[in-house]
């Protein structure tokens, strides 16, 4: 059944490869009487929201006149928004005007190339990162929980940590090893923020299975011995606060100054 | 398959039997003990009730339930910040048998939370990284950034068990 599966999915190679793995998923399931339970639980819960709705059942006719007029709001409400934002969207791309009065430009990339495997040149080990030692690096800026630091398995050298600020997708890596596997050719647009020469863009996905394009804006910069990459991706029609937010997360990591990742050892 | 918006109890059963293990997997691997995973399943299932979504193909219906389920899981644990994990936990989940597993199901179970998804959509179920950015919601680079890690530290915590070329 499962070779079947698999062979479908045009990776059976994967999967011989890693049989051990997908034993300990498979011992992954709830006993019969979780199960039965469960599945109890949701039809009670289905047949509960059927008699909630059969009160309050409407005519397609009736939903739509209240989903129009609940767009209509909508659109009021995030015009009267806009207007107070400092993100914009032009022709050539979308500028931010951060706190201290610089401004970051990201222009529309227009593909995603990627960039070859990581390679370091030598073993590396990973790890957690410590509290202490996320405050060294990244001077306590959001929520660094599940940062992960990549040493050379020799040295004991930091060379490299991947983090989450806010909603974000951080990487820093001593420069000349890859922060990130990707390059974006496009257009990128040269932003200097608190000094610091930024790299910045943005691309959008072909629409995916569920109608939806993904915006992606990514910064990449160069600060002290460490090369910095940070992306944030979300639903095109949020492309203004993404953008916004990515900007903050930036600004915050500029004025911090270089992260030391010399700092730490495995 | 259904279309309509409020599905009938024999509609809502068929999918809990399609994905319900899908969904339970993705579930444990956040919440990391029965009870609270059987909670997150019937949540999962409960906003696939209330938000009545279109499906257009089982595929995409699996990767709904994985993607809500997903996040369903991960604000929880943002909300209660548990930080109770412990390999006991996992001893009572199953009546499997995990014999000749039980150091990779430490190693995977042991992943961060964030690799675990990945790691189960790719390893188990098959999805492609770009399938899983997709259906994850996830930059392709981010994704293969989280299986590149993953697989250092299976490598790491596995040795010969973790074999990939």
């Amino acid at each position: 059944m499962r070779l079947v599966f698999y062979l479908k999915k045009g990776w059976a190679i994967y999967s011989m490869k890693n049989e051990n793995i997908i034993a300990a998923w498979d011992s992954i399931i709830p006993d019969k009487t979780a199960d039965e339970r469960m599945l109890s639980s949701i039809l009670g819960y289905n047949r509960s929201f059927k008699n909630e709705n059969k009160t309050l059942r409407m005519t397609r006719g009736m939903k739509g006149s209240i989903s129009a007029a609940a767009c209509l709001v909508l659109v009021i409400a995030v015009a009267a928004f806009a207007g107070t934002r400092q993100g914009r969207f032009s022709e050539s791309g979308y500028k931010v005007v951060l706190g201290n009065g610089d401004s970051m430009v990201y222009e529309k990339g227009y593909r995603e190339a990627i960039r070859q495997d990581y390679d370091y040149g030598f073993e590396v080990r990973t790890r957690a990162l410590t509290d202490a030692e996320l405050g060294t690096i990244f001077h306590g800026i959001g929520d660094t929980a599940e940062s992960f630091g990549t040493f050379s398995a020799e040295t004991g050298e930091l060379v490299r940590v991947t983090s989450e600020i806010g909603a974000a997708d951080v990487a820093i890596a001593r420069t000349g090893l890859p922060a990130s596997d990707v390059i974006i050719e496009g257009n990128e647009v040269g932003s200097v923020v608190n000094g610091i020469p930024v790299r910045s863009g943005y691309f959008v996905t072909k629409v995916n299975s569920y109608g939806i394009k993904t915006i992606i804006f990514f910064a990449e910069y160069t600060h002290g011995d460490v090369t910095v990459y940070a992306e944030l991706a979300g639903d095109e029609k949020d492309a203004a606060d993404i953008g916004e937010q990515l900007s903050e997360i930036i600004y915050s990591l500029t004025l911090n100054g270089a992260p030391d990742l010399s700092a730490v050892t495995f | 398959m259904s279309n309509s918006l409020l599905r009938s109890d024999k509609e809502i059963e068929e999918i809990y039997r399609r994905h319900g293990k899908t969904v339970y997997r993705v579930c444990f691997a956040y919440m990391k003990n029965p009870a609270d995973t059987e909670d997150a399943v019937q949540e999962t299932f409960f906003r696939l009730i209330r938000k009545q979504p279109f499906f257009e193909s089982e595929e995409h219906e699996k990767a709904w339930l994985i993607r809500t389920a997903s996040n369903y899981c991960k604000n929880e644990l943002n909300h209660w910040r548990r930080k109770n994990e412990n390999i006991d936990d996992y001893q009572d989940i199953s009546a499997s048998d995990t014999s000749g597993s039980d150091w990779v199901f430490s190693a995977v179970m042991g992943l961060p939370d964030r690799y675990k998804t990945v790691v189960y959509l790719y390893y188990y179920e098959g999805y492609s990284s770009v399938e899983i950015s997709d259906i994850l919601r996830k930059p392709k680079s981010t994704v293969r950034n989280h299986l590149h890690e993953a697989r250092i530290l299976l490598k790491e915590r596995l040795g010969d068990l973790f074999y990939e070329k």
